[in-house]
């Protein structure tokens, strides 16, 4: 890919869902400057909703798990069923491993940024 | 005279009737509110380790966006003071995360629901030199030196061992003598067992001794120990989870010696093994 090729390639989109502020602000200003275009969500509802409507697919999800409304776990289900949603890659960040759904990438809060930005890069 | 003792003696058996079931009731009443008292007591501390256990989550959300905004920052290359200030954040930051992972840790162990275990094969010396590197670059004044012999595979939680080393390190250095090295030694020549010894210069205290692998250690602890007191306390339970034990030998001349014995492969681990906690894809 040249250089101009480069600008005029789409962004990858990062899907982020948490309920608390300062980790979506914050992760939101990291991908940006990572080259990533970024899309927010505070609860499953909003998120699911989010996904379904965007024109193309997302290159990552990071999903928190205990949220109000609907929580990430049930997220993760639905995208599974929805055949539109289900190869959307999903990192789940949480602060209980233990709640998270089997087979799916778990990072423990706090996330170590670094492997993160390596995780979502090879999604 | 005789008379009169022989009647104060016996006055209790001839009290009317009415007032001996008056005492058995009030007995009973008694037993009840104590039983109640006990009851109570119960649920109290239950909510206290619930509480506990619910703290130590939710503490990580903030906790999170803390570890994430500095590192950010230092990924800018803002200045040489920012990275600095950022570095002293994401330190702190980890000690707190330390912290947390105890008290949520202790809080488990508390309520019953035990330590998870989620086993994979891997050398016990190769996570004792990570952790030693680790421990290097906190304490540079100290030497840590690293020797195996034998086979040290088995199958055990890599990030709970690393946790017990971890905190043996940090207490070898924090009251050992920077004088002489920290000795980390793994024998894996018994065909069922490998054992890790730590050792260094240094002895503790003699009244700190019996209260070594006790939770909240508080004022008794030696001032230099920083932290909840819990390190020892749920090391010992993680090996013991495994089916091993973790061991201190304070009797010698001038060394200390913690003794780690993990059996190759665990028989019970408890409760069902969790998914990789902060795996590469």
């Amino acid at each position: 890919m040249t250089a101009v090729d480069s600008v005029l390639a789409p962004r990858r989109t990062v899907v982020i869902v948490d309920d608390e502020e300062t980790i979506r602000e914050t992760l939101r200003d990291v991908f940006e400057e990572e080259g990533y275009a970024v899309e927010l969500a505070t609860n499953g509802v909003d998120a699911l909703a989010l996904m379904r409507a965007l024109d193309e697919r997302p290159h990552v999800v990071i999903l928190d798990l205990i949220m109000p409304r609907m929580d990430g776990g049930a997220v993760y289900a639905e995208m599974k069923a929805d055949p539109a949603l289900r190869e959307i890659p999903v990192l789940i960040s949480t602060s209980d491993p233990s709640r998270a759904p089997s087979g799916v990438l778990i990072m423990r809060k706090p996330v170590d940024l670094a492997v993160l930005l390596d995780a979502v890069s090879r999604a | 005279m005789g008379s009169a003792n022989r009647h104060e003696m016996r006055a209790p058996n001839r009290e009317p009737p009415g007032r001996h079931r008056d005492a058995e009731a009030a007995l009973r009443e008694a037993r009840a509110r104590e039983k109640e008292a006990r009851a109570e007591a119960d649920r109290s501390a239950r909510y206290n380790e619930l509480f506990a256990g619910m703290l130590g989550h939710e503490l990580r959300n903030p906790l999170s966006a803390i570890t994430t905004g500095a590192s950010y920052i230092a990924r800018l290359n803002a200045s040489a003071k920012a990275d600095k200030a950022a570095g002293r954040i994401l330190l702190s930051a980890q000690r707190l995360g330390r912290m947390i992972d105890q008290l949520i840790d202790f809080t488990r162990l508390r309520t019953g629901d035990g330590l998870d275990l989620a086993l994979t094969r891997f050398a016990l010396d190769d996570v004792a030199r990570e952790a030693a590197h680790a421990a290097d670059a906190a304490h540079p004044e100290h030497t840590i030196v690293v020797d195996a012999i034998g086979d040290a595979a088995g199958s055990w939680d890599r990030e709970r061992v690393a946790q017990i080393l971890s905190n043996l390190l940090d207490n070898a250095l924090q009251h050992g003598s920077p004088n002489a090295p920290v000795c980390v030694h793994i024998d894996g020549r018994a065909p069922e067992r490998v054992v890790l010894t730590v050792e260094n210069a240094g002895t503790l205290a003699s009244e700190l001794r019996p209260l070594l692998f006790e939770p909240f250690r508080g004022n008794e602890r030696d001032p230099r120990t920083r932290g909840l007191g819990l390190g020892l306390y749920i090391s010992r339970e993680i090996a013991t989870a495994h089916g091993g034990a973790l061991d201190a030998d304070l009797g010698g001349a001038a060394r200390t010696i913690f003794r780690l014995t993990l059996p190759r492969n665990v028989v019970r681990p408890h409760g069902p093994p969790l998914p990789p906690l902060a795996a590469a894809p």
